[in-house]
């Protein structure tokens, strides 16, 4: 009897083995063109989006005016591609400047917070009756494989309060939904930078067993719902009750230690997890690592709680805390995943819902601004080493190459090979494209 | 420019709007033989279309089963253990009839209907992006259903919102973003069982509703503002002009005002247009109307209605199922729009009572109505019917200071907010099941449930402490809590093995926590069949 738990796992693992391997030798029997396409894993896509919570300073990172009275007073670097110039707190992601593309001629029309996230994570403003999905379900649902064991979309410490709807899945339905990754809050040092400071503890929720139940107890648990549900089902054959057994069996098949492993950032070598930089973004951008390394499509990791980039006062400060935090996890993920050999397969975007004035106010701070901003691509399927658009020099308006928020999400689909124009249906059978705009094929490769 | 605000709209009108019904219990025999003869003709009728099909329909539920399936149904809730108790020992004949009057008495009844309606009338995600109004919404929903306010009036009266007052229906207008078109597509498919959303841009090639039909109708919400808000009076407050015309799409063509496929004057004279199309889509006469809010009631308890679309009346379409439609809507309009006479009757009638198909059965097509289809839990059913096994309730008022009234104020909860969202899927059949791995695991390993699981928290767990229990006992009261019914042989040989095993008074109550746990997790739990 106490084998039974056990044996489903092993079971459920079997078949997730069984299938890899029946795949692998079926795909003899495909054309060969396609098989080779479909087998040959430098063929996977990734993407990882670096979320800015609260709209970061284009001005303080990757769009300065050092000459004008509204540059402030963070100096610029040269980086590795001549000419192109980041702030001089961001160092290290200067060295990866080859592999990143700036575009700094986004413009929008929602500043406020809620309606900002709304539109940039869904290219929807927030109106109408359609739920539209965030960028990330949408995607993650176009890359993902149907035998995957690990979730399509992790996202890591997201902070959706603002507007939750903009991070879900909408019409597509909660099987598209993020995994969540949480932050253990009792050794969370979310904003630590120092070296040698505590790391955060990250975990996927709800993929461990409660506190307090052990796995003699988990072992009971499954034995007793196993003949529930064979008492039950034994003489229904209805497909909704099926489907919900199938359901928690997948889901218990995620609960073994192959999968927690993955979450497991002990496994990693101190070295390693300090080089990202201990708090929350920098522990979020090695686990992001981790799961593309085995195959995950998506992952999300926000930077800063709550609303960390919202600097309407003490701008300088703040921007300078957090450069230091999205340089030391940005870049060392640039370097791991071109270590790994992944970096042409996985692209990257930073962003956030809107930039920030170019004029400071007299609290020392930005106020937000959605007219002129810029967000950043890297990684696989970009033409790296460049600034697309340009705007004034005061920073205040867009004067070449003006981009919508559709074509920069219309860039991300075309990067990770799925076409913007790939249409998903509503409950009530109306289309909606991935993205409503045009990729910018400057930036493409 | 003038601005016609609705209250001014004739005082006679707006009594109209909140006139209840006398409540199940009091109501006179003739109606009550009425009923009885509406029962008849519906279990005859549906008899009639197995014979024909030549199908053996499923044999009559268990008393636990259609406990579980009316309480969920009614009041969307499972039944308390003693509820459960009195049910399976009460040997009254009329124990169902009975027990269906009586749950739609209970204020969860109301809560239960509004949570429904408002998940119905508003396009999907509403709520997160407006959760202050979809509060308000609710409670202005419960209330009407409380006091049964006749379904006619209750359309009425949401369409006719202003907001000034308080929160509640206006919400329908927002979160349609007071568009003509929006509006017109929502109010026909709910309220006259028209699907129009394609003659929005083109004439529909299958249907008989044409792209200015489809205009005409939107035309009557054309007038409809949201002005915008100033200073502090957060309140969303809509008025009705009387200028703004709709056009026909790349055309500037305006469409005046038309009822829907009718031949009738608009009449102009109640101060708005909106007012003009209520009266008309209200009112008794409005086939489409009744046939469209009759089977809305059939598809609440049956997960499909009694017809796909109730407005189509073409002949191929005139089926047994069709005329059976006319009649209970019939029905409905000399019942004076009594919405709970309607459930009441419904809920009565034989195939509501019918178990679910077994493995060897042949499975007819749905519209035959000849089994109970299994309908997945909702989200509200499912944390609702967590709490009541759990003891969170009472001291989550305490944090959140909440009046003590758990009927009544359930939906302001921000866990339960929290958990439907998670676990809310985008609208579709009601029999479907369409969960993700991250939903199961969170109903696995999540907070709520541990919770609910926890031997120290669980106020059932608690209760089975007592000393005059013995192991059946425990066993059987936890089965009777959330399945309704009493364990299989096999079932309770396993519990009483492992109670048996454990060696002490905490390893014995963790068996019984092990328990509730596989218990609720069950597929058999996670259904209203």
């Amino acid at each position: 009897m106490s084998t039974q738990f056990r044996s489903l796992d092993r079971r459920t693992m079997l078949q997730h083995l069984g299938l890899s391997v029946l795949g692998a030798s079926c795909s003899g029997w495909l054309p060969g063109f396609a098989a080779n396409l479909a087998a040959d894993p430098q063929r996977r896509r990734h993407c990882i989006l670096l979320w800015m919570n609260g709209g970061p300073s284009q001005t303080d990172t990757f769009d300065m005016k050092p000459d004008h009275n509204n540059g402030g007073e963070f100096k610029e670097i040269s980086t590795s591609v001549p000419g192109l110039r980041f702030s001089e707190h961001l160092p290290k992601l200067a060295e990866h400047a080859d592999r990143l593309a700036i575009v700094r001629s986004l413009s929008t029309k929602e500043g406020d917070h809620a309606r900002g996230t709304h539109l940039v994570r869904t290219g929807h403003a927030p109106m109408g009756d359609v739920a539209h999905p965030s960028i990330a379900c949408s995607l993650s649902k176009e890359i993902s494989r149907a035998d995957a064991i690990l979730p399509s979309y992790v996202s890591v410490v997201p902070r959706p309060e603002i507007s939750p709807a903009s991070f879900g899945p909408g019409f597509l339905g909660q099987r598209y939904a993020p995994a969540i990754v949480a932050a253990n809050r009792n050794a969370d040092p979310s904003s630590a930078t120092v070296s040698g400071s505590p790391l955060a503890d990250l975990r996927l929720e709800n993929i461990q067993l409660p506190d307090g139940v052990d796995a003699r107890q988990a072992e009971r648990r499954m034995r007793m719902w196993q003949q529930l549900e064979q008492s039950f089902l034994k003489n229904r054959r209805t497909n909704s009750l099926h489907a919900h057994h199938d359901l928690y069996q997948k889901a218990a098949g995620l609960m073994t230690p192959e999968v927690r492993d993955a979450f497991d950032l002990s496994k990693e070598p101190d070295k390693v997890r300090q080089r990202y930089g201990p708090g929350l973004f920098g522990q979020g951008c090695l686990l992001a690592r981790r799961l593309v390394q085995r195959g995950v499509p998506f992952v999300e990791v926000a930077l800063g709680d709550g609303l960390a980039w919202d600097t309407h006062d003490d701008n300088f400060n703040k921007v300078r805390e957090l450069s230091a935090q999205l340089d030391a996890g940005w870049a060392t993920l640039m370097t791991e995943l071109a270590e790994h050999g992944l970096l042409d397969s996985t692209t990257i975007l930073w962003m956030g819902e809107f930039g920030r004035t170019p004029t400071i106010n007299s609290s020392g701070g930005r106020d937000h601004f959605p007219a002129a901003w810029s967000c950043v691509f890297g990684g696989g399927g970009i033409a790296g080493g460049q600034a697309y658009g340009r705007t004034s020099a005061s920073g205040s308006v867009v004067e070449e190459n003006k981009v919508a928020i559709g074509d920069v999400l219309a860039t991300l689909c075309s990067a990770l090979g799925v076409s913007p124009d790939h249409e998903n249906m509503t409950s009530s059978h109306r289309p909606i494209r991935l993205a409503e705009g045009t990729p910018i094929d400057e930036i493409l490769v | 420019m003038k601005l016609y605000q609705l209250s001014l709209i004739s005082g006679v009108f707006l009594a109209l709007l909140v006139t209840p019904i006398t409540a199940v219990g009091e109501v006179e025999p003739a109606s009550v033989a009425r009923r009885a003869l509406m029962v008849q003709r519906i279990d005859d009728s549906l008899r009639q279309n197995w014979e024909d099909a030549g199908v053996q329909p499923a044999g009559l539920a268990t008393d636990g089963e259609f406990l579980r399936r009316a309480s969920l149904d009614i009041t969307g809730v499972i039944p308390r253990v003693s509820q459960v108790r009195s049910f399976l020992m009460d040997e009254r004949p009329d124990k169902r009839l009975r027990l269906v009057e009586q749950l739609l008495n209970s204020p969860r009844c109301a809560t239960h209907l509004a949570t429904v309606w408002h998940n119905r009338i508003l396009p999907a995600g509403t709520e997160e992006m407006h959760p202050v109004e979809s509060l308000g919404l609710q409670k202005w929903l419960r209330t009407r259903f409380a006091s049964n306010v006749r379904y006619d009036n209750l359309v009425a009266g949401m369409l006719l919102a202003t907001g000034a007052e308080e929160l509640g229906p206006a919400l329908y207008f927002q979160a349609n973003d007071v568009a003509p078109e929006k509006i017109a597509a929502s109010v026909s498919n709910l309220f006259l069982g028209v699907k129009l959303q394609c003659a929005q841009c083109h004439d529909h090639p299958y249907s008989e509703y044409t792209q200015r039909d489809f205009w005409g109708l939107a035309a009557f919400f054309a007038q409809v503002r949201a002005p915008e808000q100033s200073g502090m009076n957060m309140s969303y407050r809509l008025v009705d002009e009387n200028r703004g015309e709709v056009r026909l799409p790349d055309s500037d063509e305006v469409v005046p005002p038309r009822y829907l496929r009718v031949n009738k004057e608009v009449d102009e004279s109640f101060g708005s247009r909106r007012a003009s199309l209520v009266l008309w889509l209200t009112s008794r006469d409005n086939r489409n109307f009744t046939r469209a809010g009759v089977n809305w009631a059939w598809a609440h308890f049956f997960g499909h209605g009694l017809v796909e679309s109730p407005a189509d009346v073409s002949a191929e379409h005139n089926t047994a199922n069709h005329q059976l439609l006319d009649e209970l809507a019939d029905y409905f309009v000399e019942s004076g729009f009594d919405l709970r006479e309607l459930l009441l009757t419904i809920a009565s009638t034989q195939a509501y009572q019918l178990a679910g198909w077994t493995r060897d059965a042949e499975q007819p097509a749905p519209e035959l109505f000849a089994a109970m289809p299994p309908k997945p839990l909702t989200p509200e059913q499912l944390y609702d019917s967590f709490l009541l096994l759990a003891p969170r309730m009472q001291q989550r008022e305490q944090v959140y200071d909440l009046p003590v009234n758990p009927a009544a104020n359930m939906t302001a909860d921000p866990i339960r907010i929290q958990f439907v969202r998670r676990m809310r899927e985008p609208p579709g059949s009601p029999t479907e099941y369409r969960a993700g791995t991250l939903q199961a695991l969170m109903l696995m390993n999540g907070m709520t449930t541990t919770e609910l699981t926890d031997r120290q928290r669980s106020r059932l767990l608690g209760a089975l402490a007592a000393p005059f229990m013995d192991a059946e006992d425990r066993v059987e009261a936890l089965f009777l809590a959330t399945l309704c019914r009493q364990p299989e042989i096999e079932e309770r040989s396993m519990a009483s093995e492992l109670l048996e095993g454990a060696e002490s008074t905490v390893e014995r109550n963790r068996v019984l926590s092990d328990l509730l746990w596989a218990l609720v997790n069950s597929t058999e739990f996670a259904f209203n069949r």
